[in-house]
């Protein structure tokens, strides 16, 4: 067999490579141990929330596939921080996680260039430094241009429950052992994670009826740009809480914990803790909450969301037990933590391409970062590059001042990680830029240009960027004061009255004054509400908008100086040896990122600096 | 700038201590070491980092000095490159006749405070530290010497990283409502928020004071005497430089001309500015005198203003207060206390400090006032750091800006508050060092001659 691009895996990252590099003309195989499996939701049944909802939406900007299957398989649809301003807004949407795979699945097989191939990859083949194909177990052999491995918590898994261990990528599935050992024969080196989920409950035999409800928002949102109106009947979620009781059960259990008897060695993510974590952390808080989420229309499974363990089973289901609404509760699926091999990421450039292997792209969970959209995000750019690199052309890297998926490849590749690494939005320096909302018109216009993102959703975002600017415009345009008939109108729909006569634009910067909620701000009939809230957002926040677009403007003189990819640092005098190495190491593409790299100092960028200069004079 | 050479010097202050060292750091510095010194114990294979040897240092033919040599193998050492210190007996002969070797087997005499620069450059001290070495190299008097050492031990790196730390904990508050809506744990309220940026402020606002004292720390705190003619002001500026420097005659209008001079006073560097006297009727060359005597006295940090107390009180002597008046640093001086008093001080203003030049009295309580003067500027008590230089004065005053603001939008939008602080963390980075703008760049270029 040969392709131009084998995918390995069908995760999340997966399914973005695969789909970007088969539409963007490459013949691409997407091999997976087994195609029910394609885009399975190994843990929560949600896409979303904060950082994640705006890579979700980059994805959905750049052309990638992850926004519009969620739109299409909601159980319930929400907008976060709905209080807080518009710049940090966030959706989260419960997914049916069966007709996430469904539906995936059958966008996948609709693409022209792609072919889906149930096997498992063994080795990667590769010669002079550049990659050359997969071998599969059963011993044939797929050649390609470039590959593209996106094998989640796979590499070498191990499935924790009480002091059982069993080999397993996720439940139910095998690990892959063989596949890690062809990558440390081509010099990657490992690292081993840890992450964990909770059991997964029979909702028959949950007591719903004194639980507090939490419903969805109406109308729905919608996280694609270019789709139609989310239309769609929602599920609640439950709200239940651990008590005195259920800690009490959970610490008992510390002995027979893989965690507190040093049976996991992987390093579990912070953020994300498992609640025996939860319990020795937080030793004076009598109670966590629990979110009930249904899995599926067409099943009784039930995610409760907060508590992820690797207690015993037994021990599970005497916890799960002591909170009020799962008296009689029954486990489907065990909890469990698993521990994998990830690659640290600052062996790959910005491109996802690792610098050992030409052609050899790594995305998603094998990467060291954990979320479906995290993975999604890297899949899609990996795939996008392998596809340029298959065609000869540029290589696309997003930056940290335009995406998400720029600041988290940034992170990884510079700073590497030692933890799970999830993306948040304090990870942006930008964030009031690097808003959801406008994930469209800060990269539709890459999207196309590398001829991912389809031309009539293109020029729809470009159709609504020119209404915004011209509803902006009109504001400015049109003066408020306080004369009797305007006050009258703006007292009837709770409005403040200005106290002197200013421009809409002013007025509206006012923290207590909304556009939707007065006619003195014209007829609107002609906007959306998306174009309306948009034109909102740029005027309330005007000022810091601009106060970080300086600032952006003030770093890229330095952020874009490029640098050679394979510069010799190990001689430039006045550099501590250590910065030398890991200068050698990360080998940064530009400025910005050496500056990032951890234990870099403006003295010794200074010296970079100069001895660039030096050595472009002597050339 | 060449930092991969190895540079060497006394590192001890020079005098007739008991023991003095010799720094060598840099690559070459243990092979420097190795090749003058003769290991009591016999042969020695490669001298071990932090340990300590006995033997001496010799000139090829015979021993220059018994001493201990200690190896610090980089990055555990002040400059974080190898470093080798050579402790020998103290006495300025012994120690120049071992550096003389010492540079003479490779090593390159270091410029004054070269060491801490490299301690700099290689990312131990930060970029304010070294700010102060460079001060401490350049001051000209104790009191600028002291903020100059302040600020090198990291005296005001430690405050602002005290406020650094608050904003962290106020950082973590807003980003954690913003990251995590839907966790049940509680963020601090709005009010311990606003609080904790107040005291940051607040904090800021007095290192932002500070300055004006400080700058008189570095530069001198300009300080005009004006009076009358005859009034004794060169007189007194003579015995303040302890110098006749001024020319002093029985006549009024002995002095034409404005003069400078530099004197330190109780470790404060003051510039003394001698003046015309403010005749009230003045002939045309002493007009122009009085014309530059008040420009001086407008443009001096503070303002002494001489009376004679053998004379009664008159028109020009008002005059004189009120020009004194207008700077908000001043000092009213009554001389001539040795002749018959004639002077009627007006009671409702500044009591003056009374003196006679003639007889030296008085001045020594004047001294302590001038140099109180300028500590007066800076509000806080002596463990104050003082801030000397615009750099950081200039990031205090954005970093105050910015907190002011985020108080007031922590109400309004964590966000917002959140851009705000953020704002101000990066302008710490500057002040630091740690960040990448082209101002921090140019600092480094400008005062540590990178890359000449
Ligand atoms: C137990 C568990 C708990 C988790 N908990 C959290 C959490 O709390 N929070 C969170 O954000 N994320 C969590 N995740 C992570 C989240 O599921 C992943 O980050 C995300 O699914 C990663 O996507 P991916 O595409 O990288 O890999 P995956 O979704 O894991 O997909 C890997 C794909 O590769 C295929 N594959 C593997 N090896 C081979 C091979 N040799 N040949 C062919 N195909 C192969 C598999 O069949 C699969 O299709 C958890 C995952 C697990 C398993
Ligand atoms: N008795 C007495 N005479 C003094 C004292 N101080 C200064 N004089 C005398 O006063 C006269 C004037 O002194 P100057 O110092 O020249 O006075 P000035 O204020 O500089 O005068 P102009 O330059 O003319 O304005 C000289 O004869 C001094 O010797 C003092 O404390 N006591
Ligand atoms: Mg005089």
């Amino acid at each position: 067999m040969d392709f131009d691009i084998v995918v390995i895996g069908g995760g999340h990252a997966g399914c973005e490579a695969a789909h970007a590099a088969a539409r963007l003309g490459c013949s691409t195989a997407m091999l997976i141990t087994s195609r029910a499996s394609i885009a399975r939701m190994s843990c929560n049944p949600a896409v979303g929330g904060p950082g994640k909802s705006q890579i979700v939406r980059e994805i959905d900007a750049l052309g990638g596939l992850m926004a519009r299957v969620t739109d299409e398989t909601g159980l319930q649809y929400r907008t976060l921080n709905s209080s807080k301003g518009p710049a940090v807004r966030a959706y989260r949407v419960q997914s049916d996680t069966a007709e996430y795979e469904s539906v995936m699945r059958g966008k996948l097989e609709k693409v022209n260039n792609l072919s889906i191939i149930e096997g498992s990859a063994v080795s990667i083949e590769a010669d002079g430094g550049w990659a050359t194909g997969v071998a599969l177990e059963d011993g044939t052999t797929i050649s390609a241009r470039a590959v593209v491995v996106c094998t989640g918590t796979f590499l070498n898994g191990l499935l924790h429950t009480g002091l059982v261990q069993t080999p397993g990528g996720r439940y139910g599935e095998a690990p892959s052992s063989r596949l890690p050992e062809s990558l440390k024969r081509l010099g990657i080196t490992f690292g081993r994670l840890k992450t964990g989920t909770p059991p997964r409950l029979d909702k028959n035999t949950i007591d719903f009826s004194a639980l507090e409800r939490q419903e969805g928002d109406s109308p729905p949102p919608s996280f694609s740009y270019f789709g139609p109106a989310v239309e769609r009947e929602q599920l609640p979620c439950h709200l239940i809480h651990t008590n005195h009781k259920t800690h009490e059960i959970i610490r008992a259990a510390f002995g027979r914990s893989p965690l507190y008897t040093g049976l996991i060695k992987g390093v579990g993510p912070r953020y994300c803790p498992s609640i025996e974590d939860k319990v020795v952390r937080f030793p004076k808080r009598v109670s966590h909450h629990v979110f009930l989420e249904p899995v599926s229309r067409i099943s009784d499974e039930i995610y409760p969301n907060g508590i992820s363990t690797s207690l015993p089973l037994d021990t599970q289901e005497a916890f799960l037990r002591t909170m009020s609404g799962l008296e009689e509760v029954r486990i489907l699926k065990a909890g469990y933590a698993v521990e994998y091999d990830f690659a640290p990421p600052t062996q790959l450039y910005p491109t996802l391409e690792t610098k050992l292997v030409a052609g050899l792209y790594f995305a998603g969970q094998i990467n060291g970062t954990s979320g479906y959209e995290e993975a999604a995000g890297q899949g899609l750019l990996a795939g996008i590059n392998a596809a340029r690199k298959v065609k000869r052309e540029g290589a696309v890297i997003l930056k940290r001042s335009e995406s998400f998926i720029g600041v988290m490849v940034d992170d990884l590749t510079t700073l590497g990680t030692e933890e799970p690494y999830r993306i948040f939005t304090s990870r942006a320096e930008h964030r009031l830029v690097l808003r959801q909302d406008n994930a469209d018109t800060r990269l539709c216009g890459l999207g196309h240009s590398i001829g991912l993102l389809p031309e009539g959703d293109y020029n729809a975002t470009m159709a609504k960027r020119e209404k915004i600017a011209s509803l902006m415009e009109s504001l400015k345009n049109v003066y408020i004061g306080p004369i009797p008939a305007t006050r009258a109108k703006l007292e009837s729909c709770g409005l403040p009255v200005p106290e002197e006569s200013i421009p809409l634009w002013q007025y509206i910067k006012r923290p207590d004054v909304s556009i939707q909620s007065g006619t003195v701000f014209g007829d609107l009939a002609a906007f959306s509400p998306d174009e309306i809230g948009r034109a909102e957002i740029e005027i309330k926040y005007e000022g810091y908008i601009e106060r970080q677009r300086r600032w952006i403007g003030q770093l890229s003189r330095i952020e874009n100086i490029p640098l050679e990819e394979n510069m010799d640092y190990s001689d430039i005098s006045g550099l501590s040896i250590e910065l030398r190495q890991k200068l050698g190491e990360v080998r940064p593409l530009t400025f910005g990122q050496a500056s990032r790299i951890p234990g870099m100092t403006p003295a010794a960028l200074a010296i970079l600096t100069i001895t660039l200069k030096t050595r472009a004079r002597r050339n | 700038m060449d930092i991969s050479d190895t540079i060497a010097a006394i590192a001890t202050p020079v005098g007739e201590g008991g023991l003095g060292i010799i720094r060598v750091s840099g690559p070459d510095a243990r092979r420097v070491a190795s090749s003058l010194f003769r290991h009591s114990a016999g042969k020695l294979d490669e001298l071990q980092s932090h340990r300590m040897y006995y033997g001496t240092i010799n000139d090829g033919q015979s021993a220059v000095d018994e001493v201990c040599l200690t190896f610090m193998k980089a990055p555990k050492s002040y400059t974080k490159e190898d470093t080798v210190e050579i402790s020998c007996h103290g006495s300025p002969a012994v120690l120049r006749a071992v550096l003389k070797l010492v540079i003479g087997a490779g090593a390159r005499m270091a410029e004054p405070g070269e060491f801490t620069k490299r301690s700099f450059l290689n990312g131990r001290i930060d970029l304010s530290q070294a700010e102060g070495v460079i001060d401490l190299i350049k001051s000209r008097s104790e009191g600028a010497a002291r903020a100059a050492y302040n600020l090198m031990e990291g005296g005001l790196s430690s405050r602002i990283d005290a406020v650094r730390q608050k904003l962290v904990w106020v950082q973590s508050h807003l980003e954690a409502s913003i990251d995590f809506p839907d966790e049940d744990f509680q963020t601090a309220t709005d009010e311990e928020l606003v609080q904790a940026l107040g005291e940051a402020v607040s904090r800021m606002e007095r290192l932002i004071k500070s300055y004006d004292g400080g700058r008189f720390l570095k530069h001198g705190l300009a300080l005009a005497i004006i009076g009358k003619p005859n009034v004794g002001k060169s007189s007194l500026l003579n015995a303040l430089l302890e110098e006749e420097r001024a020319i002093v005659t029985h006549h009024p209008g002995t002095t034409r001309d404005l003069i400078r001079a530099e004197a330190e006073l109780a470790g404060i560097r003051v510039e003394l500015v001698d003046t015309a006297g403010l005749n009230p009727a003045p002939c045309e060359i002493e007009a122009e005198g009085i014309r530059r005597s008040l420009k001086a006295a407008e443009t001096a940090d503070a303002v002494l203003g001489l009376f004679d107390g053998s004379r009664p009180w008159e028109d020009a002597d008002t005059r004189v207060l009120e020009e004194m008046g207008k700077s908000p640093f001043h000092i009213a001086v009554i001389n001539k206390t040795d002749l018959t008093q004639m002077l009627e001080w007006p009671s409702s203003s500044t009591p003056p400090v009374c003196v006679s030049v003639k007889e030296g009295s008085g001045l020594g309580e004047l001294v302590s006032l001038i140099a109180s003067l300028s500590k007066n500027v800076t509000t806080g008590g002596d463990d104050e750091p003082i801030v000397t230089r615009l750099r950081h004065r200039e990031i205090f005053l954005r970093i105050a800006a910015d907190l002011k603001r985020a108080a007031e939008e922590v109400g309004i939008g964590r966000e917002l508050a959140s851009s705000a602080v953020w704002d101000a963390l990066e302008e710490i980075k500057r002040f630091t060092g740690e960040s990448y703008t082209e101002e921090v760049l140019e600092a480094i270029f400008s005062e540590f001659c990178v890359g000449k």
